[in-house]
């Protein structure tokens, strides 16, 4: 049976009574969840998000408790509410993932939250007590390794979406301190252009997740990569600028803008095309700012830069409406 | 594995390995092919900063050769360092870019030397303070140590063993001249 006689088949139930809204939306259901590996598929409801929160509440309050009475801690208790915790909270949320019950298992990406964001301060507070400069660049590099280490090694043994986000972040802290070791005397227009670069691999690494279960990390990864590689392309065009490459980058952007709304049109993704609505929003302010402030007047300028931006707002909404949604 | 089936995440990762490659690879060959050849004399006296506000320097470079100022006679009973002249003259020293590191001259050895007073060398290379912070104060913010300098130029940046004795400040190094002969 191809897809199109499945669908009318469903259209003939329906219309008999005997299939409803409900059992259709129950199997699409299951099937997600077993293409994904068996990890539910939920969306975020209240619950989740005041459990998250409290998870923040809980690492704010560990980070208070603990910085108030560091002083009267001696090395292994400094080492224990840090390192030892972070390890202790992770082994709690694999016990709890291994119960069936989908708010455990809630419980449980809270716990490994924590374990994860706790992981990076607990090394370094244990570089600290062996007595390495942690905030060398040396050090640097090897804490990062380890924390990026650490997350994909999660990842891998528990296959949790939540390990590929803090395996990013600690890969890109990883590739920064690299960088910072390699080269500490860069230019803060190097370092631009190491960003930009950075997005675009935020980009494709998007566009890998898109093809796996990895797919709803897809969002933010194609978000944070397309607001890093437009701001700095952004940034790229300075102030007013004498040069010849700021001037090339200032001429450039509206392409850039016009080719990241092209690929959001390709990838359906809303969160490149809201990434580049912001930015044409921060290059019409920031055109009218440098250029047409003193000509035609303040007043004016806001006003026109109003317009535009009603304009781009329109826009956007179109392309979404015809194209991605 | 696929290539074209995982080409994005290929390019994903390699996207930052290559970055790395190329800046490594910027950073270092330079090294092998420019080295500076010219060493300076230098000093860090302390408090030179108070005196330099009041127009005083202890030692001046003229037609390539260091000599002495005259100085004003000195009240041994004033505090005020403000409005005292030092009676000790500031060290002077060397600083080997063979051996890259720093020795301490007297002033009859120092004016034997034949100093080109250039902020440039005649082998290219320049004397700037550094701003070496690690990566965290580079992300929340941290003052630059000023005292360090380095050897720039031809694409190397080279960090000087100086002798700056405790307490000194950004403003206590001055620089006489990169030594000709």
């Amino acid at each position: 049976m191809d897809t199109l006689q499945l669908l009318e088949e469903i259209t003939a139930r329906a219309k008999a009574g005997t299939l409803s809204r409900s059992d259709v939306l129950a199997a699409l259901d299951r099937g997600a969840q077993a293409a994904s590996g068996g990890e539910e598929h939920r969306s975020l409801s209240v619950a989740d998000v005041l459990a998250f929160l409290g998870g923040l509440i809980v690492v704010i309050g560990i980070v208070v408790l603990v910085s108030t009475n560091w002083d009267s801690f001696g090395s292994v208790l400094r080492i224990l509410t840090t390192l030892g915790f972070a390890c202790g909270v992770y082994v709690a949320g694999v016990l709890l993932q291994q119960q069936g019950s989908s708010r455990l298992q809630l419980l449980a990406d809270v716990f490994f939250c924590i374990a994860m964001v706790l992981l990076p301060l607990g090394l370094g507070v244990t570089f600290h007590e062996m007595g390495l400069p942690w905030d060398n660049s040396p050090e640097q590099v090897f804490l990062s390794l380890l924390a990026f280490a650490g997350a994909l090694g999660a990842f891998f043994t528990l296959k949790r979406k939540l390990f590929v986000v803090f395996s990013v972040a600690y890969g890109t802290w990883l590739f920064f301190a690299l960088l910072h070791f390699i080269h500490p005397e860069s230019s803060v227009t190097g370092r631009l252009y190491v960003c930009l670069f950075t997005g675009i691999a935020y980009m494709f690494l998007a566009s890998a997740f898109a093809k796996t279960t990895l797919r709803p990390l897809s969002g933010l990864m194609n978000f944070v990569g397309s607001a890093t590689f437009l701001g700095c392309a952004l940034a790229l065009g300075e102030w007013e600028p004498s040069t010849a490459m700021p001037i090339l980058w200032q001429l450039l952007f509206p392409i850039l803008i016009i080719g990241m709304i092209f690929v959001s049109v390709r990838l359906r993704s809303t969160a490149i095309l809201i990434t580049s609505a912001i930015s044409i929003v921060a290059y019409i302010i920031k055109m009218t700012a440098e250029y047409f402030s003193d000509s035609i007047g303040w007043p004016f300028a806001i006003v026109l830069a109003g317009f535009l931006l009603i304009g781009v707002g329109f826009g956007m909404m179109r392309i979404k409406r015809k194209y991605i949604v | 594995m696929d290539i074209r089936k995982n080409l994005s995440l290929i390019l994903g990762l390699s996207i930052p390995v290559v970055i790395l490659i190329v800046i490594a690879i910027a950073v270092v060959v330079p090294r092998f092919f420019a080295a500076p050849t010219y060493s300076f004399l230098y000093t860090t006296d302390q408090n030179r900063y108070y005196y330099t506000q009041r127009n005083y320097e202890w030692y001046r470079v003229e037609q390539g050769k260091l000599m002495e100022e005259s100085r004003p006679i000195t009240d041994p009973t004033n505090d005020d360092r403000y409005n005292r002249i030092p009676e000790k003259a500031p060290q002077l020293y060397l600083y080997d870019v063979l051996t890259k590191r720093s020795r301490e001259l007297s002033f009859e050895d120092a004016a034997k030397l034949t100093l080109d007073i250039n902020e440039t060398s005649p082998d290219g290379y320049t004397i700037s303070s550094g701003s070496r912070r690690g990566l965290m104060e580079e992300i929340v913010g941290g003052s630059s140590d000023y005292r360090k300098k380095f050897l720039v130029g031809h694409g190397v940046r080279q960090e000087i063993t100086l002798i700056n004795p405790t307490g000194s400040s950004y403003y206590d190094f001055r620089f006489f001249g990169w030594v000709i002969q």
